[in-house]
């Protein structure tokens, strides 16, 4: 399927996947030129331009520290999508898996698994945090680890509650008397039908990903300054919200691209029913 | 009476499950009590006769087990920062987090179920865009950045509340409100947004199954249709979504506590592992997991009475 | 129909709820002149003061309590429960006079007996010790505190010093007393009315406090959430007194405050653990100190305020403070290149290290953030990581395990405190610091009873620590308060304390 045709149907524009894809791309780009020419070094500061206003030299001012903001958030967003994509990732990888089996096949495999969920559900995020910073060390991928953990148990109890309506169907007892093995009838049969809910559960977990890597780098966890981050820029940005507010546009309209981009182009088309 | 009996041991479980990784947690963060308590030059006798005076030297599993004991009788033990019983300064804490819980999820209901089958509806796709563009910009302001702002707008510029003025609300509900309405709102918009987008897909999910297309092709209208199938089976994930928020909120929104100062279970935790007061963490997450867990009951059921195919959940 | 109408409902619940708030306000904390709300961010401790350990308590129970002696603005300290002292010229006693009817909070005189408990309790010498009460180890010296007549208490030590004045500050309290921990009572112009943990701490004016009468009479210290909340009721209104301002906040007070402008008494530094493989070498040490451009620090993070520092003291020592450390070492990248060069550091060698800073401060964390930049012009590759306070506690000051560490540590009114930790035997010399030079001169400095030798003894070590570079010394940071209009008199102390009894009203 070619792109185009993905985002064509029945010879017109699916508007919430152009605008999703245009956004997507953006940030994308936005975060994969960072990677390699930002027009300043991030990091420089210049004690004489200490939170200055956006002018055609920075054109989206300047922090605290003097530093670039525009070079700071293209250098900052390809740290937190890759934070966001790899704790999403981890999460709903590890929570289809949970969640398939438990709702699926039932019984003590499910009354065992979803008491460790709940559990690991209930211990708060700061003490999960510490643990890894007091094993591991700080660093981004500590964080990662930490938050992919701690989305398993959401994603699974969508997942679950989703299989547990659908293997009841008429569909599933068909593939069975049809020969079809449980894991077939798991991830080919039944995972496609929750798709819908699935989707909504990937851009809300991007979500909040891309905001608990935010919450995360203030406890100490993950970014370390001072390289950027979109949600650490954020939080610094906090006590200049009067004075300095161009601290805070940059990287909240990176935030908003993405995970608007994401939440678009994880829509499923309003076209079905029509 | 059977459903019970397992519920309530599944709860059990769990609890004790919750309990045991608090204690492994604690025992792998660097730091404890005894070092948060004493001055930064005490010697090192004086933390290990702090420690041995606190029980911390015991082995893990003894101290695991005394808890379990004193937790059967009621007892949770003292905080090791404030001196006093766990359960008399959580008990402060709960009317904070539950009332401000409880405000946010009626605005969160009363919100986001109307909004949602709204949007479900909508065909247009200028409607449909404009209905995702503001939720997903609802969820994607940070919680702690809505706070700030809607302080300093409402707060500061308009002052329509008085910043760190709670008041409980047994002495002046109205007074209560008028403050309280505020973090709920920082609350609740971003989880407004997470479930009318729920709400939506689930909707839209159920509107293209075989048995609307049946139903509809049977003659029924959409009205009923919409009303009477697809709701119903759509209202399945959303009420588990929704009881996950439920549970999240009554946990305690640290960010939240901390931009309006307000004195709930969240800035407790904070401040305790902080302190590494390891009584009052080990309650909050008890706390945390009963509700997670309890919550999760309440969903079941109510899945179970819209949709009666579901036997086990 | 039926549906509509819940719906309708339910929108006008919500309306309602949002409406309520229309033109009503929460209560302004200070509708009369007489009473305070000061805003703090740190909750106390515990409210037994011996069992206090963070400064943010003691600066709050300052106006609790009162030891045999206290601390006045202009740095001299002051008889209070005691009305006179003598120090024995072989600086090996120390007698103190007591005030007649001076008298606790529950209305109780304070006896010799209760002023013994006080500091035996504090020297960690009752018999039956709690352990979880603060040692002061200064007070470790004391051999014997005795009762001489009924007014008159001899502390004996067991080897000489002249400093411990400084130290019996220590908070008297009475003996047979249970309940220090939830309604403490102790001599000081305020007496305790409530505590509710997490929410305030408030006290009000005590009618029998033996010396002048505040002019405040009810003081809420208000626990703030965190800076910027404590500063949005500022803002608002709620919050008369904020002693915690950051530069920029300062810059937005409205026209309803004042800015009181003092310093916070403390050495901030990068501390450097002299056992780290390079940093043992005298001249990569140097070189980081060179390699340092403090007036930019400074503006970048203070706005210029604050004062720099060149050694481990700080200007409020007064008379002992040696002012020309501070241009020691001057911003020369050049030299400290060349430094960096003989020691064996260069482009294709580079020096690099680990900086550990609390995460809590963020004074501490953007200072880092500095000099990480400033290093990287002289190819030093310095990275932070940050790291909890608990953590900090243990890891860092007494695991020892760090390379860097960016703090301010503050100290008591006696300039052996400030630089006690640097002798090779004290048990919280982080910075594993040796020099028989240092030690001997310390040794000297606190036996000495003759006051001249004793100032250039503690310039000595404090040039000592310089040329050394023990440790890279950045500044005294200020300290900015916002007063409301309504009250004047605001004053700093030498020591971290927040005194509401000075305050007056304006005119």
């Amino acid at each position: 399927m070619s792109v185009v045709g993905w985002l064509k149907k029945d010879g017109k524009w699916k508007m919430n996947r152009v605008v999703g894809l245009m956004l997507v791309v953006l940030a994308a780009l936005v975060s994969l030129v960072g990677c390699f020419y930002t027009p300043y070094d991030p990091n420089a500061m210049d004690a004489t331009l200490k939170n200055a206003s956006p002018s055609l030299a920075h054109l989206f001012g300047t922090d605290n520290f003097g530093r670039d903001v525009l070079s700071r958030v293209m250098k900052g967003a390809g740290t937190t999508f890759a934070v966001g994509l790899s704790v999403v990732t981890i999460g709903a990888v590890g929570g289809c898996l949970v969640g398939a089996f438990t709702g699926y096949f039932g019984g003590k495999a499910d009354l065992i698994l979803m008491r460790f969920n709940d559990a690991v559900a209930a211990i708060p995020s700061i003490l999960l945090a510490l643990v890894f910073v007091g094993v591991f060390g700080s660093g981004t991928v500590q964080l990662i680890a930490a938050l992919g953990i701690l989305f398993i148990p959401s994603f699974a109890r969508v997942v679950r509650s989703g299989f547990v309506v659908q293997k009841e169907l008429d569909y599933v007892k068909n593939a069975r008397l049809m020969g079809a093995s449980h894991l077939r009838i798991m991830f080919v049969h039944i995972l496609p039908n929750i798709k819908g809910s699935l989707l909504s559960a990937l851009a809300i977990g991007f979500n909040n990903a891309v905001l608990s890597e935010a919450a995360m780098s203030y406890l100490s966890l993950g970014v370390q300054p001072p390289d950027a981050s979109l949600g650490r820029m954020l939080s610094e940005a906090q006590p200049y919200l009067f004075r300095a507010p161009w601290n805070a546009v940059a990287p909240g309209l990176m935030i908003l691209f993405s995970v608007l981009g994401v939440g678009l182009l994880s829509l499923e088309g309003g076209a079905k029913h029509d | 009476m059977r459903y019970f009996m397992k519920k309530t041991i599944a709860l059990v479980v769990t609890l004790l499950l919750a309990a045991f990784l608090t204690f492994l947690a604690f025992e792998v963060i660097p730091s404890d009590a005894a070092v948060a308590n004493l001055s930064i030059d005490a010697t090192d006798e004086e933390i290990e006769a702090l420690r041995e005076a606190m029980g911390l030297n015991r082995p893990l599993m003894v101290r695991y087990g005394s808890f379990l004991l004193g937790a059967l009788t009621g007892d949770f033990g003292e905080s090791t920062q404030y001196r006093i019983p766990v359960s008399e300064l959580l008990s402060d804490r709960f009317g904070v987090t539950v009332s401000l819980a409880l405000l946010s999820f009626v605005l969160i209901v009363g919100i986001s179920v109307p909004f949602g089958i709204f949007a479900a509806r909508v065909k247009s796709k200028a409607g449909e865009g404009f209905v995702a563009f503001l939720t997903q910009t609802m969820m994607a302001v940070p919680p702690f950045f809505l706070g700030m702002l809607i302080t300093l707008l409402f707060g500061i510029v308009l002052r329509w509340f008085t910043p760190g003025a709670y008041v409980p609300a047994g002495e002046d509900f109205f007074g209560f409100l008028g403050f309280m309405i505020f973090p709920a709102i920082a609350v609740a918009v971003p989880k407004i947004g997470m479930s009318v987008r729920f709400l939506q897909g689930s909707l839209k999910e159920q509107m293209g199954a075989d048995y609307v297309r049946t139903a509809r092709s049977k003659g029924c209208t959409n009205r009923r249709v919409l009303w009477r199938h697809v709701l119903r089976n759509a209202l399945v994930p959303v009420v588990t979504f929704l009881t996950m928020v439920m549970a999240e909120i009554l946990a305690g929104s640290i960010v939240i506590e901390q931009v309006f100062n307000l004195s709930g279970v969240g800035r407790l935790l904070a401040v305790s592992i902080s302190a590494r007061d390891f009584p009052v963490v080990r309650a909050i997450v008890l706390y945390t997991t009963a509700v997670v867990v309890l919550l999760n009951y309440g969903a079941d059921l109510i899945c179970r009475f819209m949709d009666p195919r579901i036997k086990e959940l | 129909m039926k549906k509509k109408a819940i719906f309708l409902a339910l929108l006008v619940f919500v309306t309602a709820l949002c409406a309520c708030n229309g033109g009503k306000t929460g209560k302004k904390g200070s509708e009369d002149a007489v009473s305070a709300v000061v805003g703090i961010t740190q909750d106390l401790d515990s409210l037994d003061p011996h069992k206090a350990v963070a400064a943010g308590t003691d600066e709050v129970l300052f106006n609790v309590f009162e030891g045999l002696v206290k601390p006045s603005a202009d740095g001299a300290l002051v008889p209070a429960v005691a009305k006179a002292y003598t120090i024995a010229p072989d600086g090996m006693s120390y007698t103190f006079t007591l005030r007649e009817n001076v008298k606790f909070h529950n209305g109780e005189v304070v006896t010799a007996d209760d002023v013994i408990y006080s500091v035996k309790r504090c020297a960690g010498l009752l018999d039956d010790k709690d352990p979880e009460v603060v040692v002061e180890s200064a007070l470790s010296v004391i051999s014997a505190v005795e009762k001489v007549g009924e007014d008159t208490v001899v502390i004996s030590l067991s080897e000489p010093n002249t400093e411990l004045l400084g130290f019996l500050t220590c908070f008297i309290i009475p003996e047979d007393y249970e309940n220090q921990e939830s309604a403490p009572v102790g001599t000081g112009p305020y007496k305790f009315v409530s505590y509710t943990p997490l929410t305030s701490f408030v006290v009000e004016r005590f009618g029998d406090y033996y010396g002048e009468q505040p002019y405040l009479e009810n003081v809420t210290f208000k626990i703030c959430a965190s800076n910027d909340a404590a500063f949005m009721e500022l803002l608002s209104g709620s919050i008369d007194i904020f002693p915690y301002l950051t530069d920029e906040q300062a810059a937005q007070l409205t026209a309803d405050y004042n800015l009181a402008i003092g310093s916070t008494n403390v050495v901030q530094a990068m501390f450097l653990n002299n056992d780290f493989g390079p940093f043992a070498d005298l001249k990569v040490r140097q070189a980081l100190c060179y390699a340092v451009d403090k007036e930019e620090l400074l503006n970048i993070v203070s706005g210029g305020r604050g004062h720099v520092i060149g050694s481990n003291m700080f200007p409020n020592f007064g008379v002992y403070y040696d002012a020309s450390l501070e241009n020691y070492y001057t911003y020369q990248p050049e030299k400290a290149k060349e430094l960096l060069k003989e020691a064996g550091y260069d482009e294709s060698n580079p020096l690099k290290f680990v900086v550990k800073v609390p995460s809590n401060y963020d004074m501490h964390v953007a200072t880092a953030q500095v000099l990480t930049e400033q290093y990287k012009k002289v190819g030093v590759q310095a990275e932070i990581q940050l790291i909890e306070w608990s953590a900090w506690l243990t890891d860092v000051y007494r695991a020892r395990d760090y390379e860097a560490t960016i703090v301010g540590l503050d100290a008591a009114l006696a300039p052996s405190d400030v630089v006690k930790r640097y002798t090779s035997t004290a048990s919280n010399n982080f910075v594993n610091y040796e020099n028989p030079v240092f030690d001997e001169t310390f040794a000297k400095a606190l036996a000495s009873t003759d006051e001249n030798e004793k100032i250039t003894l503690y310039k000595d070590i404090q040039k000592i620590l310089t040329e050394d570079a023990a440790s890279v010394y950045l500044q005294d940071g200020a300290k900015l308060v916002a007063v409301n209009k309504k009250y004047t008199n605001f004053l700093f102390y030498p020591v971290y304390v927040l005194d509401l009894a000075s305050i007056k009203p304006a005119e």
